[in-house]
């Protein structure tokens, strides 16, 4: 799949221009737990490495800044 | 000497009106150079105006200065088309046409304080027109102003700045001022003065510091000001520190991030930096340019639709209003940097502020939400990668399974009103299938336990921008409890990958609506 013709954002791609996802396939839960093992998954570290700049936390030094 | 009656005046837009005959400092220069691009050609002054601000800083301030303050204001309309005496009378008699004419071509207001070092006071400017329609420029915290001449009236939507004055606010409190007009607060509560700004941040946080002339603020006392209009505040530190821990700034993905969530839900972002050679800034982020998602980047098969952005629109006292800003990584620490990006001026257009500004490397952001919304745009950004990776995972396999590649995945947050997402974000997106619309809507009025005020809503699709999945979070618990209400699918495959994860790892995702 590319970003084809007009690019829009998530919040405003019009409904009739939307990719129908195995839009031929009548997925149930039974196919989902046997394609399991074709999962991809991205390494817990690596997820974690990505959710920590999220997790900075706030230093007293920080509330006592003058912003003149 | 008191304040005489004065008659309307007109002027052409150029050398010779009330703006251009100010000292022409940046932010005047700034000032004429937006109207110029938004092709203005008349001014309407009104020489005798009480502003609200102004005379709360007359009151606080100026009235026992000695050098004699008047307390009147003017206050400059600026239209792009021809105003003469007689459209003038006929807007004022009444005559519809006439008024539409103003009114469509008018561009905002100014109110020039009779303060000689710092003259422009509360100024409200539309946007340029918008010419990226399907990545458009977010401007959520911006509202109406409804401004009265001679019995007709006239609106502009945009978002009040004005120039500190040292006197009563520094940068810090036209940040927070800013802050506080935002539509966003419409029914919470009357806007404050800077006066009253300045006064509320050293009502419980002064330490012995005066508050009039006003030298700063503190983030502290920032937060005391917030608080004291029954807001919350909310801060964020930089995450690119030095080995030692001291803050350097924020990674372009969270600052980002944190921006477009919070801009998006209406709340102007307090950003207080560092200006390069220059000393600690604060200003007002007001809008930014939304962009499509990225393609994987670094392996990561999910991206944040906000790690692309590449401008944001800032409120800085020392320009102006609506102030262009790109967004840089340093090349080597990989902080942000918000470089000024003056769009092009028309052909044969020549800028008057053409003096270079330093860039600013925002260190903290500050901003202030609803009581009620406890949930951080942090922790929202968090749960929202958190469930885009399983939703990929989940996917993965069975497109694998089926001969197809895997499909990245981008995804966006946000805070809404829950009424404005079933009304006016559903409508966005389902607008063109009333039927089903009308579905979606009521189920989740009927068949979701009651749901907060506000909402936190994760929007997963795929990278082409192709909806998949709204997870609708609660915001009045901790971020530690971070329940989930519902869920809307875009696709009947969504439908069943929540399923299977809430069965087979126990992801919450609440209700699920059907959306197809």
């Amino acid at each position: 799949m590319a970003n084809e013709g007009e690019a829009f954002t998530l919040w405003n791609r019009p409904m009739d221009n939307w990719t129908l996802i195995l839009e031929e396939t009548t997925v149930t839960q039974e196919m989902l737990r046997e394609s399991a093992s074709a999962q991809e998954r991205l390494p817990p570290q690596e997820l974690e490495e990505r959710l920590k700049p999220f997790q900075t936390p706030v230093t007293e030094e920080t509330l006592s800044q003058l912003v003149v | 000497m008191t304040n005489g009656a004065s008659k309307l005046r007109l002027h052409k837009f150029g050398n010779d009106d009330p703006l251009h005959s100010l000292e022409q400092t940046q932010q005047v220069k700034y000032l004429i150079d937006y109207l110029s691009d938004l092709n203005a050609e008349s001014i309407l002054e009104e020489p005798n105006y009480f502003d609200r601000d102004y005379l709360a800083e007359f009151s606080a301030f100026y009235a026992v200065s000695t050098r004699g303050y008047s307390n009147v204001c003017r206050r400059i309309h600026v239209f792009a088309c021809a105003v003469n005496r007689r459209l003038l009378r006929r807007a004022s008699q009444g005559n519809q046409t006439a008024i539409q004419q103003l009114s469509t071509s008018y561009l905002g207001f100014i109110v020039i304080r009779p303060i000689k070092a710092a003259p422009l006071g509360r100024t409200v400017v539309v946007w340029y027109p918008e010419n990226k329609p399907h990545t458009p420029r977010i401007t959520e915290p911006m509202r109406d102003y409804r401004v009265n001449i001679a019995g007709f009236s006239l609106k502009v939507k945009g978002l009040a700045w004005q120039q500190q004055d040292t006197g009563v606010g520094a940068c810090a409190t036209i940040g927070l001022w800013i802050m506080l007009h935002s539509s966003a607060f419409d029914d919470h509560h009357a806007i404050p003065t800077t006066a009253q700004i300045t006064q509320s941040a050293h009502s419980t946080a002064s330490l012995g510091a005066r508050v009039f002339p006003s030298k700063g603020l503190t983030i502290e006392q920032i937060c005391e000001a917030i608080k004291g209009n029954k807001l919350a505040p909310m801060v964020f530190e930089g995450d690119v520190k030095t080995s030692n821990g001291d803050v350097i700034g924020f990674s372009r993905v969270r600052f980002s991030a944190a921006c477009a969530s919070l801009i998006r839900s209406g709340y102007p972002v307090l950003i207080v930096g560092l200006l390069e050679g220059i000393g600690l800034h604060a200003v007002c982020a007001v809008g930014f340019r939304s962009s499509t998602p990225v393609p994987p980047q670094n392996g990561d098969p999910v991206v944040s639709q906000e790690s692309n952005i590449d401008h944001i629109y800032i409120h800085d006292d020392n320009i102006g209003p609506n102030v262009r800003f790109e967004i840089e990584s340093d090349a080597t620490s990989n902080f942000v940097r918000l470089k000024r990006s003056a769009p092009p001026p028309p052909p044969g257009v020549n800028r008057l502020n053409t003096a270079s500004y330093p860039n600013l490397i925002p260190k903290r952001l500050v901003v202030a939400v609803h009581e009620d919304l406890r949930t951080s745009p942090d922790q929202l950004h968090q749960c929202g990668m958190m469930k885009a990776h399983k939703i990929f995972s989940a996917l993965s396999g069975l497109l694998k399974s089926a001969g197809h590649d895997p499909l990245p995945l981008s995804f966006s947050t946000r805070f809404i009103k829950l009424s404005e997402y079933i009304g006016r974000e559903l409508n966005n997106t389902l607008g063109n299938n009333p039927k089903l619309l009308g579905k979606v809507r009521l189920a989740l009025w009927e068949k979701v336990p009651p749901m907060s005020l506000h909402i936190g809503v994760v929007r997963i699709g795929a990278w082409d921008a192709t909806p998949l999945i709204d997870i609708l979070f609660d915001t009045t618990d901790s971020d530690r409890n971070h329940p989930v209400f519902a869920n809307v699918c875009y696709q009947s495959v969504s439908t069943q990958l929540a399923q299977y994860l809430a069965t087979t790892e126990g992801e919450e995702f609440g209700i699920s609506v059907e959306a197809f």
